[in-house]
């Protein structure tokens, strides 16, 4: 039997991050998260993840709970 | 307001209480002078007893306020490290073993540009700190470009390393971020900030 995994989401902001975990075993976990992110993207955040902690992270567009961390940046703008 | 409030309160009271109405003070004179003169002393004592507790009371209101705001200020600091501490461990990990080392030793580290191929240099400065490093090693310009709302330093050092090395991000980023020219080595040195 394939053991649950946690994924985390750090979402940045002025508090240095805010931290939401979900656990790939509970649908209701998994779909506060997906919410979480898809509000976050649509207010113009930018997403990055990866299946590990360790491997780098790239961009992506849609949540994906199969992933170990993911970082959530506001958007971009110039200085 | 309730301060200000209280103040006005309070002032209103002393003023109206220590002047007595005009016919009062017509009666008081018609009476005689040697008791009016001794009334008189004695309202100007009440006057100044009841000034000097309205004085102590303003004072003691302003010290409370002084203490309060410092606690607040004190309580923003703590929140404003406690952010910085939060920060830096996210970009901590977000760094590759080499970028760690570098950072540690140096306060920057270097990205290789997503689909550019170009090299950056990310300094932990809070403006114009990305450096464009030419082949020559030498900086070309730097670029100005950040996450939005008020991130601690280090989550803005991570955020634009997040965007650069991806090839996705990389050109957007590049569009939206301002050029400057490069500064001097010393410069640079001086515009770094490393507070945890």
């Amino acid at each position: 039997m394939d053991k649950a995994l946690v994924g985390e989401m750090n979402i940045m902001d002025r508090s240095g991050h805010k931290q939401m975990k979900w656990n790939t075993d509970k649908l209701d976990e998994i779909l506060a998260a997906k919410e979480t992110f898809d509000t976050l993207i649509k207010e113009g955040y930018s997403a990055f993840g990866s299946k590990s902690k360790t491997e780098a992270k790239h961009s992506i567009r849609e949540f994906d709970s199969t992933m170990e961390e993911m970082v959530i940046v506001p958007r971009t703008v110039g200085g | 307001m309730p301060i200000l409030q209280e103040t006005w309160r309070v002032v209103r009271r002393v003023l109206f209480r220590t002047n007595p109405p005009a016919s009062a003070r017509l009666q008081n004179g018609r009476a005689g002078n040697g008791s009016g003169r001794n009334n008189a002393s004695l309202a100007a004592r009440a006057d100044g007893n009841r000034l000097r507790g309205f004085y102590e009371w303003v004072k003691e209101q302003m010290l409370e306020a002084q203490r309060d705001s410092e606690l607040v200020m004190q309580e923003e600091m703590r929140k404003d490290r406690r952010a910085k501490r939060r920060a830096l461990s996210l970009m901590m990990r977000l760094l590759s073993p080499d970028q760690r080392v570098e950072f540690r030793k140096y306060r920057h580290f270097h990205v290789v540009g997503g689909s550019s191929g170009n090299r950056y240099r990310i300094r932990a400065a809070a403006f114009a700190n990305i450096d464009v490093v030419g082949s020559d090693g030498k900086v070309r310009h730097r670029l100005c470009a950040h996450p939005a709302g008020d991130v601690p330093v280090y989550d803005v050092m991570a955020a634009q390393m997040l965007h650069l090395q991806d090839p996705a991000t990389e050109p957007r980023f590049l569009q939206r971020a301002n050029i400057h020219p490069a500064l001097s080595d010393d410069r640079a040195r001086a515009s770094s900030v490393w507070i945890v």
